[in-house]
C-alpha cells in the first residue's frame, strides 16, 4: 500500500493533470504581457483621457442592458413553457433555442438590412402604401440597437438554465405557494424568482462575457466599449502596450462578473428539501390564457429566429448563382473539420481536468480551472496575438535545439488555430461536465472506490458513463461556439483556411450583405441541427 | 499482513477528530470505538451526531484531522499515513443505495469483484443473488426494481467482494414502516450468512436492536 | 470517447506535416476580398502553374502576425487597401524593396514607395455623395466647405474607427497642417446629422432616407451599388450623386490599394512575378472592372462607369505620410467628439 493518497498516479500526479490547462490557457497572455513595450504616445494618451469614460459608460451600459433584456426575454419564455401546457409548447422549447445558432454579428447585419432603409419593411410600407416611416421620425439609438441584438441572440443562456429548473420544480412550487395564498402576480417575485436566481445568474454571466468580448456588433453599431478600444490602441495606433493595459482592465472586469456571479450564486443557492422531488404536472391552460401564451411565444420565435432567417432566404434567393454555391464546398468542410477537432480535444481535456480536480478533492485544482474561463472572456483579437507570440516563440526553439522538426513552423499550421480555439472554448465544456458531475453526486463515485477500484477505473466505469449526457451537452455547445467563432478564426488561420464564418467577413468587408446570407445561412442551420439534436438527446435522457 | 491487534479488536479506533472545511465546527472530537472480528455492531444516535461521518472515515472517503483508525492490526489512517478506500478492503452500505444506473443488477454485483477470474466472478454473482432471493432479476436495472429490491442489491454488492469489514449507513431510512420489519430480518440472515464483520449505524434503535449483536451510543 | 481523441491527435498530426513547402507557390496575407481577386489568382496559377495561397484578414491585425512571425513567416506578399497602412507596415519593417523594369514602367512614381516597399495596385477616391433632391452640386465645392454651418445637421459619416475617414483627416493635416484640420473636423462634428454608424453603403442609404443629405464615400461602394442586385440598393445609388472636392485646390482625397514584398519571403521569385501579373494590364482592367476601382497602369482602360465621371485632379501626397499622421488624426477624431 502507498502512502498519502495511493492509488495509481501520485499526488503530484492529479495536480499536474488538474494544472495543466490552466497553465495552458494563460500562456499567451504571459507571453503578451512579457513581450510588449511599455509606455504609450502622447497622442494615444490624449486619446485615452478623453475616451476613457465613454468606454466605461458604454461598456457598463451595453453589457447591464443586454444582460437585463436577455433576462426578461429568457426568464418570461421559461416561465411561459416552463410551467404551462398549451398547443404548440413542445415545438417552442426548441424555437425559442434556435436563437443560439445565429452569430450575434451576423443577426446585427441582417435586422440592419430588414430595417434599413433599403429593407423589406421599409420598402414595403414605401413603395405598396406610399408611407415613409423616416418622414415620422424612425430612428433607433445605436445603444438601443446593439442591447436589441446582443439580448435577441443571447437570451437562450438564460432560458436554458430557467427552463429547465422551472420545469424540474417549478410546478409544484408554484402550486404550493398558490394554496398559501398569493396571487400569479405576487407568486412569481416573491417566489419563483428568488428560486431562479441561480439560473439568472448562470445564464446572465454567459451573457455579459459574451458582450464585453464582442467586437462584430458593437463596432457595426459604432459602441466604444474596451473591446473596441483595445482595437483602436493596437491595430488602429499601435499601441500594444497600451492595449495590453487595456487588456487588463478588461480581464479586471471579466473577473468582477465572474466573482459576482460566484457571490450571487453561493448566497441563491437553496437546497430543496426533498431532492427527489418530481416535477408536478405543468398547469395546462385553455381559452384566452393558452392563446396568449401561444402569442408570447411565438412572438419571441418570430423577432429572435424566424425573420432574421426569413431575411437571409430572401437575400439567399437574391444572391443565389450556382458558382457561389458550389464554391462553398470547402469552407463547410474545413468548418466542420476545425470545429470538430478542436471539440474532441476540449472535451477529452475538460473530462481530465474534472476527473483530476475529482480524484484528489481540492479547492486549489477546481479554483484553477474555474479560471481557466478568463480564455472565454478575453478579446479574441488578444489572445490571438499572444498564441502567434506563444508559438513563435516555440517555432524559434524548435529551430535552434531541433532544426528540421517537425518539418514546418507550428505557427503556420492548423496548430495555432486549433490551440486558440481550446484555450478561448476549453470552459464551455468544463463548465458541462463540472455540471455533469454535480447532477450525479458523489455517491457512484464513492460505491465504485469502496467496491475496490481506483480513480481511474472509477472515471472509466462510472463517472463517464453517467457524465455521458453532459459530454454531449458540453461537446454540441462547444461545437456550435466554434462554428459560430470568427475573430480567431480570422487571424489564425494557416493558408487557404476558410471556414464559412470567415466567407461571411469577406462579404460584410465589402459592404455585401445580401451576399453573406449564404454562407451564414450555412452556420444557422449547422448550429440548428445540432440545438435540436441536443434537444432530443436530452429528452431521451431524461426518461 | 499480519492480522490480530494486541488488544484483540478486529477494528480500533482511537481519538478521532474530523470537520468539513477549516472553518466548520468539528463533527467527530477524539472519538474511540473497538470492535472484535465477526462482531456486528450498532451505534446509535440521533441524526446530525455524525455517524456517517464516522463511517465515511473508516471507508476512507474522508481524511481524519487526528486520530487513528486500524483495521486488522493494520493502520489505514494515521498521522503519516493514508490509504485510499480501494485499498482497505472496506465495503459501505450507503444510505441513498448509490446503485450505478448503467448497470444491471447482476453487473452492479459484479462491479467489485474484477480480481476474480471470469468464471469465478459469474459464480460468485449467482451466489449472491441467490442470497438476496432475485436471481430471476439479474438483468434488470436499478430503476426497475422497488426500493427494498434496491436495497438487497446495495448490500450484495458490497458483500460480494467478501469485505474485511462491513459498514450499513441507515440500511432502513428509505424503506416504508411495513417493509422494515421484514428487510430487517432479511438483513440480519444475510449478514449472519456471510460471517461478515459489520458496523451499523442508525437513528432508530429498533433497528439496531433488530440486527445487532452489541449496541454503542455516541 | 476514447476514439475522438485519438482521431483529433492524429489530425493534429496529419495538420503538421500537411503545410506546403512546394517550389510552385506564393503566399499572401491580403486584406482585400474581392470576388475579382480571386478569379486574378486562378489566372495566374494557369498562367504559370504557380498557386496562389491566401490568408484575408483585418490588415493591422495580418501586420501584427507578421511581425509576431518573424523570420519563421510564410508570407512573401502583404497586399492591403490603404497607403497610410503601407506606409505602417514598411516602418514596422516587415517589407523589403522590390524593383523591376516592368515595375517601373507600370507603376507611376507618385503611387508607389519613393524606396519600393510597396507599389499602388488600385486608386480610389473619397467623394462627397449628395442627395439630388435635395442638393444642388453648384453648392458644393471642398472638404473644408462641409465645416460650413450652412450644412448643421445635414452631415452623415460613419465612425472614426474606421481607416477611410482617418487617412481622409491624415491627409488633410499633411496639406493644412494639423489645427486648420482640426477645426475642419470639429465644424464637421457639429454639422453631424447623426451618430456616426454604419458602414460607407450605409450613409448613401441614409440620405435616401432623408436623415441628412451630404456623406462621404469610397467611390467604387457607388459602382457597386448601381450594378448590385437589391434594385433597392440600386434606386439608393441613382438618387445620390457624385461630387470631387477641391478641384482648384488640392485635389480630391485619393487613396491606394497596394502591394508590398514581405522581409522574410520564401518565395521571391513567385512573389516578384506575381506582382508583375498584377500590374499588368489585363489584370489591371479585370481590377477595374470587377470592384470599380481606378487602375494605376496607365496603359489600362478605365470601366465605363469610372469614365463617365470625368477627369478630376486627386491629392499629390506621399502615402507612407498618411500612418505618420494617423495617430494625429484619431487624437482629433477624439478631442472633436466625431465617435
Amino acid at each position: 500500500m502507498a502512502r498519502r493518497t495511493g492509488g495509481m498516479p501520485s499526488l503530484s500526479g492529479w495536480t499536474a493533470l488538474s494544472l495543466l490547462v490552466p497553465i495552458g490557457v494563460a500562456l499567451p497572455f504571459v507571453f503578451l504581457l512579457a513581450g510588449l513595450p511599455g509606455g504609450e504616445s502622447d497622442h494615444w494618451r490624449r486619446v485615452l483621457s478623453r475616451m476613457l469614460p465613454t468606454y466605461i459608460w458604454e461598456t457598463t451600459l451595453v453589457v447591464g442592458g443586454s444582460a437585463g433584456l436577455a433576462a426578461i426575454i429568457g426568464v418570461a419564455l421559461a416561465w411561459c413553457v416552463g410551467l404551462h401546457d398549451f398547443p404548440g409548447r413542445k415545438a417552442f422549447e426548441i424555437v425559442l433555442l434556435l436563437p443560439l445558432a445565429i452569430p450575434s454579428y451576423i443577426a446585427a447585419y441582417t435586422y440592419d438590412g430588414l430595417l434599413g432603409y433599403t429593407g423589406a419593411f421599409q420598402t414595403a410600407l414605401r413603395n405598396r402604401l406610399g408611407i415613409d416611416v423616416n418622414d415620422y421620425g424612425f430612428s433607433a439609438p445605436r445603444l438601443a440597437c446593439a442591447i436589441f441584438i446582443f439580448a435577441i441572440t443571447l437570451y437562450p443562456y438564460v432560458y436554458i438554465f430557467a427552463r429547465t429548473y422551472l420545469r424540474n420544480h417549478g410546478a409544484s412550487m408554484l402550486e404550493s405557494a398558490i394554496l398559501l395564498g398569493g396571487g400569479r402576480g405576487r407568486v412569481f417575485f416573491l417566489v419563483i424568482l428568488p428560486l431562479l436566481r441561480p439560473s439568472l445568474v448562470a445564464g446572465g454571466t454567459l451573457v455579459c462575457l459574451e458582450v464585453l468580448n464582442d467586437y462584430g456588433v458593437t463596432s457595426h453599431f459604432g459602441i466604444h466599449t474596451f473591446t473596441t478600444a483595445i482595437f483602436a490602441a493596437w491595430f488602429g495606433m499601435g499601441e500594444a502596450g497600451s492595449a495590453a493595459r487595456l487588456a487588463l482592465m478588461l480581464l479586471a472586469a471579466v473577473l468582477l462578473v465572474i466573482l459576482a456571479s460566484k457571490a450571487l450564486q453561493k448566497a441563491g443557492r437553496y437546497r430543496l428539501a426533498s431532492g427527489k422531488e418530481k416535477g408536478s404536472r405543468p398547469r395546462r391552460l385553455a381559452g384566452f390564457a393558452a392563446a396568449r401564451a401561444f402569442s408570447l411565444c411565438l412572438a419571441a420565435a418570430l423577432v429572435c429566429f424566424l425573420v432574421p432567417v426569413g431575411q437571409m432566404l430572401a437575400w439567399a434567393r437574391l444572391s443565389w448563382d450556382a458558382g457561389t454555391v458550389g464554391s462553398l464546398a470547402p469552407h463547410l468542410r474545413q468548418t466542420l473539420f476545425a470545429a470538430g477537432a478542436a471539440t474532441a480535444i476540449i472535451m477529452a481535456l475538460s473530462a481530465a481536468t474534472a476527473l483530476a480536480g475529482h480524484a484528489r478533492p481540492g479547492r486549489g485544482s477546481r479554483l484553477a480551472a474555474q479560471a481557466a474561463s478568463m480564455g472565454y472572456a478575453i478579446p479574441a483579437a488578444v489572445l490571438a496575438i499572444g498564441a502567434v507570440m506563444l508559438f513563435a516563440g516555440i517555432d524559434r526553439a524548435t529551430a535552434r535545439f531541433a532544426p528540421g522538426f517537425p518539418g514546418a513552423p507550428l505557427g503556420m499550421t492548423i496548430c495555432l488555430l486549433l490551440y486558440a480555439y481550446v484555450v478561448r472554448f476549453f470552459s464551455v465544456g468544463y463548465q458541462a461536465v463540472e455540471g455533469g458531475y454535480l447532477k450525479m453526486g458523489r455517491l457512484p463515485s464513492e460505491a465504485s472506490r469502496t467496491l475496490g477500484r481506483g480513480p481511474v477505473m472509477t472515471f472509466l466505469l462510472v463517472e463517464l458513463p453517467l457524465l455521458g449526457n453532459a459530454l454531449i451537452g458540453g461537446s454540441i455547445l462547444v461545437f456550435v461556439d466554434i462554428v459560430k467563432e470568427l475573430p480567431l478564426t480570422l487571424i489564425l488561420r494557416p493558408f487557404n483556411f476558410n471556414t464559412l464564418g470567415t466567407r461571411v467577413y469577406e462579404f460584410a468587408n465589402n459592404e455585401a450583405i445580401p451576399e453573406t446570407s449564404l454562407p451564414a445561412l450555412a452556420i444557422v442551420v449547422i448550429g440548428a441541427a445540432f440545438v435540436v439534436f441536443m434537444r432530443l438527446w436530452d429528452k431521451g435522457g431524461e426518461s | 499482513m499480519t492480522p490480530g491487534d494486541p488488544g484483540g479488536a478486529f477494528l480500533r479506533v482511537e481519538g478521532l477528530s474530523f470537520r468539513y472545511g477549516r472553518s466548520a465546527p468539528p463533527v467527530l472530537r477524539d472519538f474511540s470505538l473497538a470492535m472484535g472480528e465477526g462482531e456486528v455492531v450498532g451505534l446509535a444516535g440521533a441524526s446530525g451526531c455524525g455517524k456517517t461521518t464516522l463511517l465515511r472515515l473508516i471507508a476512507g472517503l474522508e481524511r481524519p484531522l487526528r486520530g487513528t483508525i486500524k483495521i486488522d492490526g493494520l493502520i489505514v489512517a494515521g498521522p503519516d499515513r493514508f490509504v485510499p478506500p480501494e485499498s482497505r478492503r472496506v465495503g459501505m452500505l450507503f444510505q441513498d443505495y448509490g446503485l450505478f444506473p448503467h448497470l444491471t443488477v447482476a453487473a452492479n454485483i459484479a462491479f467489485g469483484l474484477h480480481r476474480l477470474a471470469r468464471a469465478e466472478r459469474k459464480r460468485c454473482v449467482a451466489e449472491m443473488l441467490e442470497l438476496i432471493r432475485m436471481p430471476e432479476l439479474a438483468r434488470r436495472h436499478p430503476y426497475e426494481l422497488s426500493g427494498g429490491q434496491q436495497q438487497r442489491v446495495a448490500l450484495a454488492r458490497a458483500l460480494a467482494p467478501r469485505p474485511k469489514l462491513l459498514l450499513l449507513d441507515e440500511p432502513f431510512s428509505n424503506l416504508d414502516a411495513g417493509l422494515r420489519a421484514s428487510i430487517r430480518g432479511e438483513v440480519r440472515e444475510i449478514i449472519s450468512s456471510s460471517a461478515a464483520t459489520c458496523l451499523l449505524v442508525s437513528h432508530d434503535k429498533a433497528d439496531l436492536e433488530a440486527v445487532c449483536g452489541r449496541i454503542v451510543a455516541q | 470517447m476514447r476514439n475522438p481523441i485519438w482521431c483529433a491527435l492524429a489530425v493534429m498530426l496529419l495538420g503538421v506535416f500537411r503545410v506546403s513547402a512546394g517550389e510552385g507557390e506564393v503566399n499572401i496575407f491580403t486584406a482585400r476580398h474581392y470576388e475579382s481577386d480571386k478569379q486574378l489568382y486562378e489566372e495566374f496559377k494557369k498562367a504559370t502553374g504557380i498557386a496562389v495561397n491566401t490568408i484575408s484578414g483585418n490588415a493591422p491585425e495580418l501586420i501584427e502576425r507578421i511581425k509576431r512571425e518573424g523570420g519563421n513567416t510564410r508570407a512573401d506578399l502583404f497586399i492591403t487597401v490603404d497607403g497610410g497602412i503601407l506606409g505602417t507596415a514598411k516602418k514596422a519593417g516587415v517589407l523589403q524593396p522590390v524593383r523591376t523594369p516592368a515595375i517601373d514602367e507600370r507603376v507611376p512614381a507618385h503611387l508607389r514607395d519613393s524606396e519600393y516597399h510597396w507599389l499602388g495596385l488600385t486608386t480610389r477616391c473619397r467623394v462627397i455623395v449628395y442627395s439630388k433632391e435635395r442638393v444642388n452640386p453648384s453648392a458644393l465645392s471642398t472638404y473644408a466647405a462641409l465645416a460650413d454651418p450652412e450644412w448643421k445637421g445635414k452631415i452623415l459619416v460613419r465612425s472614426s474607427a474606421g481607416l477611410y475617414d482617418q487617412s481622409l483627416l491624415a491627409s488633410l493635416i499633411i496639406l493644412d497642417g494639423a489645427e486648420k484640420a482640426e477645426r475642419w473636423a470639429a465644424g464637421i462634428a457639429a454639422n453631424l446629422a447623426r451618430d456616426p454608424q454604419g458602414n460607407d453603403r450605409d450613409q448613401a442609404k441614409a440620405i435616401a432616407a432623408g436623415k441628412g443629405d451630404l456623406a462621404l464615400m469610397n467611390t467604387y461602394y457607388i459602382g457597386q451599388m448601381l450594378n448590385s442586385k437589391d434594385p433597392e440598393e440600386v434606386k439608393v445609388a441613382q438618387n445620390t450623386g457624385l461630387f470631387f472636392p477641391d478641384q482648384d485646390g488640392g485635389g480630391v482625397h485619393v487613396n491606394i490599394s497596394g502591394v508590398g514584398l514581405v522581409k522574410h519571403a520564401k518565395n521571391r521569385d513567385n512573389a516578384v512575378r506575381f506582382i508583375e501579373f498584377l500590374l499588368d494590364i489585363p489584370a489591371q482592367e479585370r481590377l477595374s472592372s470587377g470592384n470599380y476601382e481606378f487602375p494605376v497602369n496607365p496603359g489600362a482602360k478605365k470601366h465605363e462607369l469610372l469614365k463617365s465621371w470625368g477627369d478630376f485632379k486627386t491629392q499629390r501626397i506621399d502615402f507612407n505620410r498618411l500612418g505618420d499622421e494617423n495617430p494625429e488624426a484619431v487624437r482629433i477624431f477624439s478631442e472633436v467628439g466625431w465617435k
